[in-house]
């Protein structure tokens, strides 16, 4: 890597090191001078002191996923955008038209989304 | 500096294995995501620095809370191991195994070693000489990206403007309950409501 991009990256491999290594120090000498006396009992769940009536999870709501997948879709749509919109003035105007096409696209796609609902959360 | 790059790879590849050989889906799903940020750094150290950070916005992002929300779909409740237990028996197994492991790994790594030299070692030298022979500009990775893929290959950008607008309908189709009730407010019934109907009993009494 070139001198100037190997120090801009140098400043952030830094802080990562830093982190890192903080972080490992607190959770090595937390493991090391506590004192730990395992038991199932303790990890087992409590309701009141009789055995447990069921489950203590809810079933999973498949909305959370509609909603991530919903949220990937848009994010690559920025994706493509970003390295559009940096190298724009070297562009022809075809690419203009396509990025058009492309966003006309996602956004009869994101109408839909609207009237049929999945934006609600009921 | 110079075996930073190999530490990464090695990290990946002990990451995923971890994916596999982990005792907890959500520790694998977790092992999963050291991985993809693996990557992601390893794409830095060629000068991608828009691909490592899109491989981290969209695998770890994105990908991998997925991965996440089927974990906690499945609700898994045992912690299993792939191991089993030790015995005098599975020891021979396993030692086979990791010794036919070992001699695939020293052969991939024979071969790229000669193939592709500078894939282990990374030198700032490597680089400049690699630079210089292909006379490359002084741009970013984000530029070089742009005017290539948004010149040369327009033809794929709608194209993935309609497989993600399949996702999109697909996703909704599948998981979208589509004959629900639902409680809405009709807006221009409210904003047509005029005051006669409010100030009528207070007019009346005074």
């Amino acid at each position: 890597m070139t001198n100037l991009f190997y120090l801009e990256s140098v400043k952030i491999g830094i802080l990562l090191l830093f982190s890192i290594v903080l972080a490992s120090i607190i959770i090595f000498l937390s493991y090391t001078f506590s004192t730990s006396s395992p038991d199932s009992e303790k990890v087992s769940a409590y309701e009141c002191g009789f055995d447990p009536y069921e489950d203590a999870r809810n079933v999973f709501d498949v909305r959370f996923y509609l909603v991530a997948i919903l949220f990937i879709i848009f994010d690559l749509e920025a994706v493509f955008f970003f390295p559009w919109c940096i190298s724009l003035s070297y562009l022809s105007i075809e690419s203009l038209w396509a990025m058009v096409d492309f966003v006309v696209e996602l956004f009869a796609g994101y109408i839909y989304a609207w009237e049929a609902g999945a934006l609600d959360w009921e | 500096m110079k075996y930073l790059h190999l530490i990464l790879c090695m990290l990946m590849v002990i990451c995923s294995l971890l994916v596999v050989f982990s005792a907890n889906p959500v520790e694998s799903v977790l092992f999963l995501i050291l991985t993809f940020f693996n990557a992601g750094t390893i794409l830095f150290f060629f000068n991608l620095e828009f691909f490592g950070l899109i491989f981290i916005i969209i695998y770890v992002g994105a990908i991998a809370v997925l991965f996440l929300f089927v974990i906690m779909m499945l609700n898994i409740k045992l912690h299993s191991s792939i191991f089993g237990a030790f015995t005098f028996k599975n020891s021979l197994m396993y030692a086979i195994s990791f010794f036919l492991v070992y001699i695939l790994l020293l052969n991939l790594y024979l071969y790229f070693s000669i193939s592709m030299p500078t894939l282990f070692v990374m030198t700032p030298t490597d680089t400049q000489n690699v630079l210089l022979n292909s006379r490359l500009d002084n741009l970013t990775n984000i530029e070089v990206f742009g005017q290539v893929f948004y010149n040369y290959y327009l033809v794929y950008l709608p194209l993935a403007g309609f497989i993600l607008l399949i996702a999109l309908v697909g996703v909704i189709v599948l998981t979208l309950q589509f004959n629900k009730i639902k409680k809405v407010q009709i807006d221009s019934k409210q904003l047509s409501r005029t005051d006669n109907f409010v100030t009528f009993f207070y007019n009346k009494n005074n």
